[in-house]
């Protein structure tokens, strides 16, 4: 005669245990992921860091209040394309913080702005609000 | 002669409950109050204050090649000259 018993089958406590493994790897990497993906973002940021720098300097480039890099004049030593790099990873950083922080992207972006206008040097194109370059020693705060 | 007591008690605490004096002062003060805005101002500037250090963090590679504040000008002293030198 058989017995029947309540205890779960073989199958059903490996799919348990398949599951919460499936469920901590998901909880293990995504902060892994997020990290190296900042990593990445750094160390782009990095490489470009001194043709960015020459170019503000030289008065091509400039910050806007909203947080992204901009041609004040005309494109000249390849700086549009400086440019576009900076801000695609830019867009990738702020949208990084903005999801951790549970913001939007845009107030991240303005964070950033503040920050990089404080940091500017006084010879550095910066545009406003009003949609004008202003050399940081020119700004009225 | 203990139900005529009774009686009379009786009958001498109704007429007491029925002679009572009461006061009633109206007013009339109307308590405007107001409605209170709350902003969300603190917890705006707790964000602010998260979302600058996250970026302090990964811009520290920068520190490197920011422009260091105008220190201010190095006031020449004439250099001492020794007697009889």
């Amino acid at each position: 005669m058989t017995s029947m018993t309540n205890k779960p089958s073989n199958v059903t406590r490996r799919g348990f245990v398949l599951a919460l493994a499936a469920a901590m790897s998901v909880l293990t990497i995504a902060p892994v992921s997020r990290a190296d993906e900042m990593d990445d973002l750094k160390a782009s940021f990095k490489a470009r860091l001194s043709k960015l720098k020459a170019l503000q300097d030289s008065g091509v480039v400039g910050e806007t209040f909203d947080g992204w890099v901009a041609l004040v004049k005309g494109d000249s030593d390849g700086a549009g394309a400086i440019v576009s790099a900076e801000n695609a990873d830019r867009t990738k950083l702020y949208d990084l913080i903005a999801k951790k922080q549970q913001v939007g992207a845009s107030v991240v972006a303005e964070r950033n702005g503040v920050r990089n206008f404080g940091n500017a040097a006084a010879s550095h194109y910066l545009k406003t609000k009003d949609g004008t370059w202003v050399q940081k020693k020119d700004l009225k705060s | 002669m203990k139900t005529l007591s009774c009686i009379l008690m009786a009958g001498v605490m109704s007429v007491m409950s029925g002679c009572h004096t009461s006061h009633e002062v109206k007013t009339d003060s109307v308590v405007e109050i107001k409605p209170i805005k709350i902003e969300p101002i603190y917890a705006r500037i707790d964000i602010y204050i998260k979302i600058d250090k996250e970026l302090d963090s990964f811009f520290d590679f920068e520190e490197s090649v920011k422009p260091k504040p105008a220190e201010p000008a190095a006031t020449e002293t004439p250099a001492t000259q020794k007697e009889g030198a």
